[in-house]
């Protein structure tokens, strides 16, 4: 007797306009089966009329309506109750059989009673000859295989039929069983519906074959099965519904006892597994993980149904399913092969590195040496000092408490964010732990170096060439901006000019892979965070960076684009806030670290003269102080050269990339400009005009690099002495410009100083090395008259404790009025009391600085009237003169500054989170993995070489 | 083929075109942006004007004339020549001032010199003003002198005198707190800023030290000398006297000036109109009868002197140009003037610190004076005028607006309004000894009080209520 066979068609059109198409073929394809299916039975998930006039033509038995929401699982138990066969075939709207498919089916079926159902062979759409499911199985762990997805077929798999399960569509499942089995599981959120039925039906005794000679079309709108990842949604969706039938099923599937265990696992495993895909630069799986998770976290009932109809139907031990599992091995060897490796356009186009080749470790070596020469003495200064430099602070909790939002390590009770650059003094402190203020003499001696390596790195982005490689080095090390940084004393600064060619070698491929948009990320941020006045010039680019990215490529990749600034943005969040609070927005661009007014150019025409010159001081170079009396006219003409070279490249045959890089070097010098004339910080009564050398870093990175894009593509093939004669003339011209520089410290005419353990007198930093709530209140007689008043927290000023909402506030708070009156009672002789307010700030000490040399009357008058009262004052007691001025001890007071509010502490506990959390994920994503490399030789080094952009 | 190099010829052309102009509009704009002013932004740091909390109102007078060497075997024997009358007041309806003697163990037969003070009431400074005179006829000591009573200064700034041979000047330092002062004298001479041998001494508690100016300064014919205090403020005052060769030529008290500065102010010169031939400008023209001393204490500095007569805004002679050298005092000419007060004004470069010697003639029972400069006087402030020839108050306004100046006696005795226009200086007789109270109005003066009769001239300048206490500039 013939099987009488019931068809389910499920139909959820989604507002699709295919699904009418689809839904026709399916129909005709179900017409022209060579064995007719005995009956039809249509549920039409939500209303699409060409859909529905397609099922009432159709001839179906029944047309059943349901929600548009209707899962595949549920829709197909909404017509179980219609059937009466002896073999249920489950379809859909985008399932069309070819005409043999349920003769081959129901054969098999008869063929073996113990046949609980027969999957079909899944091909395309539109080429049957690309297998898109044919068996499925899963790991010991749960995890779903598809035994031949993706295969061209070439018959390979048609021997293998015995399998633990298969796709759901189209699968011819014995009435029996599927009345037995209870139909497909609706909590597996239309993912592995075909794996699960099949493991059920193998506890149950039953075996699962596949009849590869049955063929089934289908598009993978997503009704049954998984859609096709084309679009974000689908790919999505995809995502989602695998990882959550995942955990579903391995609830289902476990020991009674792991249940509860294995709940508990959902969400620590949706962490390792974010980590996971962040490493794997797949960030777009990471919300469908998480939605899985949730899902079946609550979804605790329909765990508990799956359990059930697995224990009223099991009869074989678990153990039977063992051998039709994949194995580890197997399944790494299916994932190790590189489908792309024998693409030829594919195949790599990035030759080696060549640093050790190419000369540039000897570049290294040889800016070592100079180095060493330049800064000799530095050797052995413990600590760095003068110019805005200061000790870092002696351990590593306080290094990074400075670091984190709350009180601030100056002033009398500032509360509020700490600035991002305190941060970076903090990473740059713990290579150092036991003594962080070395690093930067460390720093300093290794700064040139570092930056030659990181000119030659950041030039294999522009040439091939090692030539040119070594003078981009050579050009970036030397630049008078960064000589000039090194000389007075400037820390951010300097590191600005380390980290710019690395951000630059990386952001420019950030288009094209995670590694370099991770890496790139934490750059910018660390370049943000040392030099604020660059953030406009680099937010511009980024937005350049994201146009030309729309427009060039049409928006792939422009995540990674985006995500650039999102570390920087976090942040600069809570001083963003604090100051737009405070209405001071300007006040944001302050340079980080030590306000200090050093010498620079003025914001006028003969200053930025120097500045289109690449100078930041009024002194071009230090060649009016090295060549005293002899005019110093010429000296800008020595970084001419480079400048020429630079405004040709546009000229060139990479025109793109010429004249890119001059937009660069146009933004930096207009920073610069601007710059100079900006002046929002102070240093006790000296406003502190922003530092221009660090938009002068930017616009030399520019011009640095249109050189070389010049000496790369601008010389004709024959001329090619003619290259190495230029390039070794504009470095030659940049060394003779750094001569004054590099010499400056032997003959004593730099800023730097060798520094002391602490800013305070030793007796005070004794007692604060270990204790950052010794407060010091510490007074400086002006040169005009008044007298400054600062309060420092723990045993020194730091550069890391340093705070721009402090430099940089324009009117005074309470705290500073309280301070004031303090003050002035401190200094006059008279009154009774302000001893007493000093004890209840947990004030310790007072210090009246040490007199300049070329101390004025005012300064000195105000000195004497102050050290008089200070002196006659009842709860002072008077420690003695130090080399850091005379101090006094407030006898009694207290041992503790004031604790900030619980709210504090809970703003900063969540800022603190939020910031490691974001560099945690640019780490991740800036982690390389064989992939990512793999991936990587495949672009070329150079960016914008000349076949992308020849017209 | 033809078609390919013409659209490689296309391109090429295209790319260098595009090129070039990119490259000249780079220069084109970074030459502009060199040139074109850039936007400014500027901040004033945070400054909190902080008041001290009111201190206790102290005045040292200098208390009576003193006489060096007059016994013979006992050069150095400081003697009491002249007892002092003083003059002391306190704002209307304010308690009494405590007063206390200072001990003198510089002087033989100690004479008194006191000290006033006034505490706070409500938080609110006490208002306190003495002065102090004397008039000594005697053969090697005639003139009169009269000097305010001032509080105690961590530095004081004395401008006259001379440490030339023969000159037998007196520093005086008093000490009115309750812990000793160390002062150091440094001396603005010739050369230059000195510390001279025997500069710093100790003052006790309590106790006016007298120090001879030629001990310290010897052979310097205009000294100015620099008083620093630690420990505690002392309030230092010069009396000077010249005697021209056995004849008295007069005698002076010189009052400290607080704090040099850019403008000075010397008002209530009194000229006799008798002076001798006109200047040749020497510092040591013996016929000299106004001679301005000024000091820039630690940079060169060149100063304008102007002298205008009271009751007119004309300058009287060319405004004289003064250059120079830091640290070496001055002695400016101020030339013949005919009879009549004046005004000399001083606008420097840098701070300065000045004052006017004048004569009233070179005879027997001439007296002479050093005129101190005047600080500006912003609200209500006390004097006192002392006992002796009748004091005038001259008010100098330098403002371009006219003030209204009202000086009324703290027991109401005397009252009146006087209007000062812009640039003038107005003289104000007074009735007699006692205290008044000078309000500005809304304009700020400068006021000294002179005293000038004949053989007898002195003068002194108001300081201002809040000298001790001026608000602190505070940076925080």
């Amino acid at each position: 007797m013939p099987v009488r066979v019931h068809a389910l068609l499920v139909v959820r059109p989604e507002g699709r306009p295919t699904a009418a198409l689809h839904l026709g073929r399916t129909l005709r394809a179900l017409a022209l089966q060579t064995r007719r299916v005995d009956a039809l039975t249509i549920v039409l998930c939500g209303s699409d009329d060409a859909s529905a006039d397609l099922a009432a033509e159709s001839g179906a038995e029944s047309v059943i309506s349901a929600p548009s929401g209707t899962g595949y699982a549920a829709a197909v138990a909404l017509a179980t109750y219609r059937v009466n066969a002896d073999a249920v075939w489950l379809l859909a709207q985008d399932t069309a059989p070819h005409p043999e498919a349920l003769e081959r089916l129901t054969g098999a079926l008869e063929l073996s009673p113990s046949v609980a159902f027969v999957g079909p062979k899944l091909v395309r759409w539109n080429d049957p000859t690309e297998i898109v499911s044919l068996g499925a199985s899963m790991t010991r762990l749960g995890r779903t295989v598809g035994l031949a997805d993706g295969e061209l077929d070439q018959g390979q798999h048609d021997t293998d039929t015995d399998v633990l399960g298969s796709d759901v569509r189209g699968i011819l499942v014995r009435g029996e069983a599927w009345t037995r089995l209870g139909g497909l599981d609706s909590g597996l959120f239309g993912a592995d519906e075909g794996l699960d039925l099949g493991v059920r039906a193998r506890l149950a005794g039953a075996r699962v074959t596949l009849a590869p000679t049955a063929l089934v079309s289908v598009a993978g709108d997503g009704v049954a099965g998984l859609p096709v990842p084309i679009t974000g949604g689908a790919r999505r969706r995809r995502a989602f519904a695998s990882r959550a039938a995942q955990l579903h099923r391995r609830q289902s599937y476990a020991r009674p006892a792991l249940v509860p265990l294995l709940w508990l696992s959902i969400l620590p495993l949706a962490v390792w597994r974010t980590v996971v895909d962040l490493v794997r630069k797949q960030p777009a799986s990471i919300l469908p993980e998480w939605g899985a998770a949730v899902a079946v976290l609550v979804r605790v009932a329909s765990v508990a149904r799956a359990r059930t109809r697995i224990r009223k139907t099991r009869t074989a031990p678990w153990s039977q399913l063992a051998p039709l599992r994949v194995s580890q091995a197997a399944l790494r060897q299916r994932f190790d092969d590189d489908p792309d490796i024998a693409n030829a356009e594919a195949a790599p186009q990035r030759g080696e590195l060549r640093f050790f080749a190419g000369g540039g470790a000897w570049l290294v070596l040889g800016a070592l040496l100079a180095s060493v020469a330049m800064f000799a003495p530095l050797l052995a200064w413990p600590v760095l000092g003068g110019g805005a430099l200061q000790p870092l602070r002696s351990t590593l909790v306080q290094l990074w408490t400075d670091a984190a939002y709350g009180q601030r390590a100056l002033g009398l009770d500032t509360l509020g964010p700490a600035d991002p650059f305190a941060a970076v003094i903090a990473v740059l402190g713990s290579l150092s732990p036991l003594e962080p203020s070395r690093v930067l003499v460390v720093l300093w001696v290794l700064a040139v170096p570092l930056a030659a390596l990181g000119g030659w790195y950041a030039a294999t982005r522009v040439t091939e060439r090692p030539l040119l490689r070594i003078s981009g080095g050579i050009v970036w090390a030397l630049a008078p901006t960064f000589l000039a940084a090194l000389t007075q004393g400037r820390p951010a600064a300097v590191i600005v000019h380390l980290l710019l060619p690395w951000l630059f070698a990386a952001a420019v491929v950030a288009h094209r892979s995670w590694v370099p948009a991770g890496a790139a990320s934490l750059l910018l941020a660390a370049v943000v965070a040392c030099a604020p006045s660059l953030a406009p010039a680099l937010v511009v680019l980024w937005i350049a960076a994201l146009i030309a990215n729309f427009a060039l490529r049409g928006g792939r990749g422009w995540a990674r684009i985006a995500w650039l600034v999102v570390p920087a943005a976090v942040f600069s969040l809570p001083l963003v806030w604090y100051q737009l609070r405070a209405g001071a927005p300007l006040a944001l661009l302050a340079d980080p670290g030590v306000p200090w007014a050093g010498p620079q150019v003025a914001a006028d025409a003969a200053g930025r003269a120097l500045l289109a010159a690449g100078f930041p001081t009024t002194d071009p170079g230090g060649w009016a102080q090295f060549l005293s009396g002899v005019p110093t006219w010429w000296v800008p003409l020595l970084a001419a050269p480079l400048a020429l070279l630079a405004l040709i490249a546009p000229l060139t045959q990479r025109w793109a990339a010429g004249i890119a890089l001059l937009c660069i070097t146009a933004l930096g010098l207009a920073t610069a400009f601007a710059a100079v004339g900006v002046a929002v910080a102070f240093s006790q009564s000296q406003p502190v005009v922003l530092w221009p050398g660090a938009a002068l870093s930017l616009a030399w990175l520019g011009v640095t690099g249109g050189a070389l894009v010049m000496l790369d593509a601008g010389i004709a093939p024959r001329l090619r002495a003619a290259r190495s004669v230029a390039a070794v003339f504009v470095v030659v011209a940049v060394a003779v410009l750094a001569v004054p520089a590099a010499t400056s410290l032997a003959r004593d005419t730099a800023l730097l100083r060798p520094g002391q353990a602490s800013t305070l007198p030793a007796y005070v930093a004794a007692e604060g090395r270990d204790n950052p709530d010794v407060g010091t209140v510490v007074l400086t007689p002006q040169r005009e008259g008044g007298v400054s008043t600062a309060v420092v927290w723990g045993g020194s000023e730091t550069i890391g404790g340093q705070a721009t909402i402090l430099a940089t506030r324009s009117s005074a708070t309470p705290s500073d009025e309280e301070l004031a009156d303090v003050t002035a009672s401190l200094v006059t002789s008279t009154s009774d009391g302000v001893v007493d307010e000093l004890r209840e700030r947990a004030i310790g000490f007072v210090v009246l600085a040490a007199a300049p040399d070329d101390e004025t009357d005012a300064a000195r008058a105000l000195r004497l009237q102050a050290q008089t009262s200070l002196d006659q004052r009842d709860g002072l007691d008077s420690v003695g003169q130090t080399a850091k001025g005379e101090l006094w001890r407030v006898v009694g007071a207290g041992d503790s500054r004031a604790e900030p509010p619980a709210s504090v502490t809970r703003t900063s506990t969540s800022l603190a989170a939020l910031q490691l959390g974001v560099v945690a994920i640019a780490l991740l994503f800036a982690l390389p993995t064989t992939a990512s490399r793999r991936a990587a030789v495949r672009t070329p080094r150079v960016v914008g070489s000349r076949w992308e952009e020849s017209a | 083929m033809s078609d390919r190099s013409a659209l490689r010829f296309a391109t090429t052309g295209t790319r260098l075109i595009a090129g070039t102009v990119v490259a000249a509009a780079f220069v084109v704009g970074a030459v502009t942006a060199v040139s074109v002013p850039w936007p400014v932004v500027a901040r004033t740091p945070v400054v909190v004007e902080a008041t001290p909390q009111a201190a206790t109102s102290v005045a040292v007078c200098d208390g009576p004339l003193l006489a060096i060497g007059r016994q013979t075997g006992a050069a150095a024997e400081i003697t009491v020549a002249a007892p002092a009358n003083v003059t002391v007041g306190v704002g209307a309806d304010a308690a009494a001032p405590r007063e206390v003697l200072l001990a003198t163990p510089d002087v033989t037969d100690a004479g008194d010199v006191p000290s006033y003070s006034a505490e706070p009431e409500d938080g609110v400074r006490a208002e306190l003003a003495a002065a102090s005179s004397s008039d000594v006829r005697s053969k090697d000591l005639a003139g009169f002198a009269a000097s305010a009573c001032r509080p105690p200064l961590l530095e004081s700034w004395i401008v006259g005198g001379s440490g030339a041979g023969g000159a037998s000047d007196l520093l005086l330092l008093a000490n009115p707190s309750d812990v000793a002062a160390t002062v150091q004298l440094t001396v603005y001479g010739a050369s230059g800023a000195t510390v001279p041998p025997g500069g710093t001494l100790i003052v006790a508690p309590r106790t006016q030290r007298v120090v001879p100016l030629a001990g310290i300064a010897l052979g310097e014919e205009s000294p100015v000398v620099r008083v620093t205090a630690t420990g505690a403020p002392v309030q230092a005052a010069l009396q000077t006297n010249i005697t021209r060769t056995l004849v008295a030529g007069g005698v002076d008290r010189v009052g400290a000036i607080a704090a040099p500065q850019r403008t000075l102010v010397v008002t209530g010169l009194v000229a006799p109109g008798t002076g001798g031939e006109p200047g040749d400008g020497a510092s040591d023209d013996a016929s000299a009868t106004s001679i301005l001393r000024i000091l820039s204490p630690s940079a060169d500095a060149t100063a304008t002197v102007t002298v205008r007569a009271s009751g007119g805004s004309a300058v009287v002679g060319e405004p004289l140009t003064v250059t120079m050298p830091a640290g070496s005092p001055a002695d400016v000419d101020l030339g013949p003037l005919p009879a009549g007060r004046y005004t000399v004004t001083v606008e420097a470069d840098q701070p300065l610190v000045g004052a006017v010697w004048q004569t009233t003639g070179f005879a027997e029972g001439d007296d002479f004076a050093w005129f101190a400069s005047a600080d500006e006087l912003e609200g209500p402030t006390l004097f006192a005028t002392a006992a002796g020839a009748p004091p005038r108050l001259s008010i100098v306004n330098r403002d371009a607006a006219d003030a209204v100046v009202r000086i009324a006696a703290v027991d109401g005795s005397f009252s009146t309004d006087v209007t000062v226009t812009g640039g003038m200086t107005v003289d104000v007789p007074l009735p007699a000894r006692g205290v008044y109270e000078l309000d500005p109005g809304a304009t700020p003066v400068h006021a000294a009080v002179t005293y000038a009769a004949a053989g007898a001239l002195a003068g002194y300048p108001v300081w201002p209520a809040n000298a001790a206490e001026l608000p602190i500039r505070v940076y925080p």
